[in-house]
Parts: C-alpha cells; sequence; structure tokens
C-alpha cells in the first residue's frame, strides 16, 4: 500500500485497491497521472485568465474565483497525483505537463477572453461536475469516494464562475450576441474530447473505483449538454446561433 | 441521473448566474453554497435553485486559505446538444502521456491540440464561413 502526501485528507490506501489484479492498478494509476496533467492545465489557464479578467475590469467576484481556481486545480492535481501512487504502489513522478493557452483569435479582447470563459468554464468544467457526479455515483470504494467527492465539490465554483461572468454586467449586449453566434463551435471544439476513450482503462471502466465504462462516461456527457450547458446559455440570454 | 444533474444545474447555473455582487470568499468558508434567487440577469421563470446534495453533502468546502503546491508538483513551466455534441474532434498530445500498458484492452485517445487559427480573425463570427476554434483544456 503506498504512502504519500494525502491531498483533501483523502485515505492513504484502500483494502480494495490491493485486492485489484497488478496491470489494473497500473493502469488506473496511469489514468489518475494523466489527470494530474490535465488539472495542470487548467490551472495554468486560470491564472492566465485572473489578471486578465481584472484588467477588462470583470466583476471582481469573478475574478477573485478565477484566480482561487487556479490555487484548487493544483490541489486536484496532488489528488490525482496521490491517487495514482496508491493505485501504482509508489509515487509516480510528477509528469511533463505541455502548456499553449488556446487563442481564438478576436480583435476585441473581451470577446476573445470570454470565449475562454464560456469554453474553460461554461463548456469544459460544467460538463466536468455532471462526469464528476457520475463518477461519485458509482464509486464504492472510500477511496475513489472521498476524491470524486472532494473534486466535484470544487469544480462546481469553477463551473458557476463561468456562468457569472456571462450573467454579470461586464457582458454588454453585442458581446452576448457575439458569443451565442460563436457558440457552436465553441462547443465542437469542446465537447467531443470528452467523448473519446479514455486511454489507459478498459472499455468497461472500473466503476467501483469511480471509472464509468466509456460508454456510460459518454451518455453522461450527451446528458449534461442537453440537460446542462444548453439550457444553461439560455438562462443567461445566450442562444446558439 | 436525470434529477441528480437537473439539481446540478440549479446550483452551477442560476446560483453561478446570481453571484455577482456576492462575497465569494465568506460564501466559500461557511460551507455548502446556499440557493440563491435569480438576478436581472437570469431569465424570468426559472425556478430557484436547490444545491446538488452529493456535492455539497458532508464536507463543507476548505476553509484553510488555499496555497498553490508547487513544492510538490511543477507548475512553471510553460511550453509555450444534441447535434453539436457530435461535431469536430482534435488532434493528438499524447507524446507526453505516459507509457500505455501492454494490454489488449487499453484504447488509445487523442489529446488535445491547442494549434492557433491561422486566419481570418474571429471578430465576425459569420455562421458556417468559419475556421474551428481550438479547444480549451479540460480534466480528462
Amino acid at each position: 500500500m503506498a504512502r504519500s502526501a494525502r491531498p483533501h485528507d483523502l485515505p492513504d490506501g484502500d483494502a480494495s485497491v490491493d485486492a485489484l489484479p497488478d496491470a489494473l492498478r497500473q493502469a488506473i494509476s496511469q489514468h489518475w497521472t494523466q489527470r494530474v496533467v490535465s488539472e495542470l492545465q487548467v490551472s495554468r489557464t486560470f491564472a492566465r485568465l485572473g489578471p486578465w479578467l481584472r484588467s477588462l475590469r470583470a466583476d471582481a467576484t469573478v475574478v477573485d474565483m478565477v484566480e482561487r481556481a487556479a490555487h484548487e486545480e493544483v490541489q486536484h492535481a496532488e489528488l490525482c497525483l496521490h491517487l495514482a501512487a496508491v493505485y501504482a504502489g509508489e509515487r509516480p513522478p510528477a509528469p511533463e505537463v505541455p502548456f499553449e493557452m488556446p487563442v481564438f483569435g478576436f480583435e476585441d479582447e473581451r470577446l476573445e477572453a470570454a470565449v475562454h470563459v464560456v469554453g474553460l468554464c461554461c463548456v469544459n468544467e460544467t460538463i466536468a461536475t455532471a462526469y464528476l457526479e457520475r463518477c461519485l455515483a458509482l464509486a464504492t470504494t472510500p477511496l475513489a469516494r472521498a476524491a470524486n467527492r472532494a473534486h466535484l465539490r470544487e469544480e462546481i465554483d469553477h463551473a458557476r464562475l463561468g456562468w457569472a461572468h456571462l450573467a454579470s454586467s461586464s457582458l454588454t449586449p453585442d458581446l452576448r450576441k457575439q458569443l451565442a453566434v460563436c457558440l457552436p463551435r465553441i462547443l465542437a471544439a469542446n465537447v467531443p474530447l470528452w467523448e473519446q476513450p479514455d486511454a489507459h482503462l478498459p472499455v468497461d471502466g472500473v466503476p467501483a473505483h469511480g471509472l464509468p465504462s466509456h460508454a456510460d462516461s459518454a451518455e453522461t456527457i450527451r446528458h449534461a449538454v442537453r440537460e446542462l450547458v444548453l439550457p444553461g446559455f439560455r438562462h443567461v440570454g445566450i442562444v446558439a446561433g | 441521473m436525470t434529477r441528480p444533474v437537473a439539481r446540478l444545474f440549479h446550483a452551477v447555473v442560476i446560483v453561478g448566474a446570481s453571484l455577482a455582487g456576492c462575497d465569494a470568499g465568506s460564501e466559500r468558508e461557511e460551507g455548502p453554497t446556499p440557493a440563491a434567487a435569480p438576478t436581472s440577469a437570469a431569465v424570468p421563470g426559472q425556478p430557484t435553485p436547490t444545491a446538488s446534495p452529493e456535492a455539497t453533502a458532508g464536507a463543507a468546502p476548505d476553509t484553510e486559505p488555499v496555497q498553490p503546491a508547487t513544492a510538490r508538483l511543477d507548475t512553471s513551466s510553460d511550453g509555450g446538444a444534441d447535434d453539436q455534441v457530435d461535431a469536430a474532434r482534435s488532434g493528438d498530445l499524447a507524446a507526453d502521456a505516459p507509457p500505455r500498458p501492454a494490454r489488449s484492452a487499453m484504447r488509445a485517445r487523442p489529446a488535445p491540440t491547442m494549434a492557433a487559427p491561422e486566419s481570418p480573425r474571429g471578430d465576425a463570427c459569420p455562421p458556417g464561413s468559419e475556421r474551428p476554434f481550438p479547444p480549451c483544456y479540460f480534466i480528462l
């Protein structure tokens, strides 16, 4: 049983992990190691967005939440690395984190920043809340339940800050119209990524450990888009053109 | 999962739309986020939200100041519905992914690329004629 730092007060081991076949433990560890990379990439995006939104005079509450999110995503990466260590039986080295800020190509900085917020928070972090909720619902092992609960608790705020930005007075009616026109492209760029098979996990997932099957995960994503994301945009007055 | 997701929708979207002017810091330290009434920016007639019980039950959010864990994880280096759901796919970050296990059940998963659109700039967003957007990062 691996010993490592315990972010979010997670258990430092789990008998149900010890009972898994070695190959599956290694596969799950690699899944979590890849999640380390993802969390740090999201963290860096939030870290760039914070001062940018502040310079654009975005709502102070939203900016504060963005800056906090940058730190929380690092903690999520720690959480993922902890799980990778528990499943592998030893703490893996911190992975390389390739990062390049997406560029959408708008001259209007307010629109460029708003598209970042929409893609990162209103689409991806909102889908993440549904995905994590599904992971939590499936998980029966103590470690997986604790990890997904801790992650979901903060991910909700990361989605929420995006919706708050869209609803704030920082967005002019003209910006809302432009976002509505761009919304199909934003969805097309981001949603399919969630539906791709995991590189490391069996196609049936490992549900008891909070890892849905590919089919279950894809259905969760589609449902989230229909029932969360698109209604959310309608709620803040942005309807896809 | 319809009902939990519906609750989550209220928690994320409607409460999010109500946040402008709220004190997020004090909200965080007091525990689970309470339901909030929609602001004038919200669509009239939407129901009052309730937070997802799975998301908030049991554990209140951390009350300690958030500290980046850079001592343990390197975060400093920069390398620089419906029908719409089935749209574009993107490229490959797999060069930086950890080695894959030699199992027939393991499958390749392309990861997003962050290539910027070359031209034209996206300001006009004319429907049907624009280049695809690059994806944003996400947690999987």
